[in-house]
């Protein structure tokens, strides 16, 4: 079991993707996306080991942390775009009503897993699959394939930085995209509102 | 929010060299790293988590015992009859008996939920005291003893902060205000750290006391066996700092000042340094020090302070042994013995004891 403090952190991986379009909303651009999510990550984490009273839904508060990390960066750049006060107000629609995708299906994500090594370079496949497939430490991996440990370890490395982008992004997205896609014309409607 | 780009990538690398060969260092860096930032523990908890999901693919391994390093590249991922693909797989293969333990954990995985399947693992090892600070304070007046995990043993002086943490192949402590003494358990492959300000000083098995003066220069007194000093660089705050063999060390019966800019090391005659250290018996000992500094001294102690109220006596040398929790005492000693005599209190003055010449005209002392 996770530890009582990482709670927060590990069911917000669930759905990484719609944090990530969040924050996107606020940057326009996936590299300050991925800064911005390390640090809606580390207060998720901090938020778990507080003793506050629990939350109720772990998705509408992650995604309030988010905001609130996109918020602080913005404010750190001194520049606050416009369309923002729609886009947050769709955000609430969507924590409310949207609550099903949180279900994740188990049997579609190991062939999510399984197309995602499918997309390693041969070598990594490899190396990877001998270590999570048939369990071989390291060494024994080394060994098999005449290659030094350190290569091992890269070749893991890279391949566990790509399992975890699967696992917790794209597959999720894909799923999702009917999901965006109504949320993003709600943004509009409100605007057009205006 | 600066260089946090690498940090999936920090975590990664340290998430696959700790499955491998690990020394205790290995283990005190990655908790130094773990400790920096609470970025790096939020992507290493999700680089683990999804690692750990990895390990359902072991249910892809046929059963036959057959390794095949290629065997993922066979399996028909893409297509709306990928899933059952895959459990085709899993059924033809392999004896009935373990065809039924395979299916079984299948089940149970598609039972749970992602939050449920995660999270075992790697971390758990490191207990809370193992990876955290311990914080020790005392008060104006206070002092505090501790005996740590490894027998060693500290004591607080007055108005001071600490922090210990004890590591697999390193002690750490930071004296963060005040002053301390250590009496270290020897440990030849664990040495223990004492970080004062910029000052850093390492020691294996002895007794030393470290302070933090006003001014932030810190000063250590050594009464048993040998330490190491150096200082650490500012800004340089991410690694845990260490000092090289090519350090200056001092012994017993020397004192080490430092500041900014000097590395002073003095030997002492025998008895200054356990003067010195009077305090952890409850005393203050002075020996031709001025009143100044003794009256400086005393004000560490008490909430109500002594002051020199007339500069004729300021200069005045003073010795003898008294209770640092009792400034009445001394105040009482100065006028039976130094020429010194104390102010009638002002009302609502009360917090303060003015010392001034007890002789009618100020003349001047040696």
């Amino acid at each position: 079991m996770a530890k009582a403090e990482e709670r927060y952190l590990v069911q917000a991986l669930e759905f990484e993707s719609v944090l990530r379009a969040c924050l996107y909303r606020y940057t326009r651009n996936t590299s300050d996306v991925e800064e911005l999510l390390q640090e809606t990550y580390a207060r998720l984490l901090t938020a778990g080991a507080s003793g506050e009273p629990e939350v109720r839904s772990v998705r509408a508060f992650s995604l309030t942390v988010a905001r609130n990390v996109a918020f602080d960066w913005l404010r750190h750049k001194q520049v606050v775009p416009i369309e923002l006060v729609a886009d947050m107000e769709a955000m609430d629609i969507l924590d409310e009503r949207d609550q099903i995708d949180a279900i994740v299906n188990s049997h579609q994500e190991l062939m999510m897993l399984v197309k995602a090594v499918q997309e390693l370079p041969e070598r990594c496949r490899q190396v990877f699959t001998l270590r999570k497939v048939y369990g071989y430490s390291q060494k024994e991996i080394a060994a098999r394939m005449s290659i030094s440990e350190n290569t091992v370890e890269q070749q893991l490395t890279k391949a566990a930085r790509h399992c975890a982008r699967a696992l917790f992004d794209q597959p999720i997205a894909e799923r999702h995209a009917t999901l965006f896609e109504r949320f993003r014309r709600r943004g509009q409607a409100h605007d057009g509102r205006e | 929010m600066t260089a946090a780009n690498d940090t999936p990538a920090d975590a990664a690398a340290w998430l696959i060299r700790l499955e491998g060969q690990t020394t205790p260092q290995m283990w005190d860096e990655f908790q130094e790293w773990l400790e920096t930032d609470r970025r790096h523990e939020a992507a290493f908890i999700r680089l683990r988590t999804a690692w750990t999901h990895c390990d359902r693919l072991k249910l892809l391994r046929p059963a036959d015992g057959r390794v095949d390093r290629n065997l993922l590249s066979q399996l028909p991922a893409d297509g709306p009859n990928a899933g059952s693909g895959l459990l085709d797989l899993m059924e033809s293969e392999g004896a009935q008996a373990q065809h039924r333990v395979d299916r079984r954990r299948w089940l149970m995985f598609v039972g749970a939920t992602a939050a449920a399947t995660t999270g075992v693992g790697m971390l758990g090892w490191l207990s809370a005291e193992h990876r955290r600070w311990t914080y020790f304070e005392t008060e104006v007046g206070g002092n505090r003893r501790a005996v740590l995990a490894d027998r060693s043993q500290v004591l607080l002086n007055t108005d001071s902060r600490l922090r210990v943490r004890l590591a697999n192949a390193r002690r750490d402590s930071e004296l963060i205000r005040g002053e301390a003494y250590f009496t270290i358990a020897h440990e030849k492959l664990r040495p223990f750290y004492v970080k004062a300000a910029r000052t850093l000083v390492c020691a294996m098995g002895t007794a030393f006391s470290v302070r933090i003066h006003d001014d932030h220069s810190v000063e250590v007194l050594v009464a048993e066996g040998r330490v190491a000093m150096g200082t650490t660089e500012p800004g340089s705050g991410s690694g845990a700092p260490v000092l090289t063999d090519s350090a200056p060390q001092a012994g017993s019966d020397e004192s080490v000042a430092v500041s900014p800019s000097s590395l002073v090391i003095r030997q002492h005659p025998a008895g200054y340094v356990a003067r010195k250290l009077a305090w952890t018996m409850g005393n203050i000992s002075f020996d031709g020090e001025t009143l100044t500094e003794a009256v400086r001294e005393f004000n560490r102690y008490n909430r109500r302070h002594l002051a020199i109220a007339d500069p004729a006596i300021a200069q005045m040398k003073v010795g003898g042994s008294f209770e640092a929790n009792d400034p009445e005492s001394f105040a009482a000693t100065l006028e039976k013995h130094f020429g010194v005599r104390r102010m009638p209190a002002v009302r609502g003055d009360n917090d303060v004891i003015r010392l001034v010449s007890s002789e009618p005209r100020t003349t001047p002392r040696s």
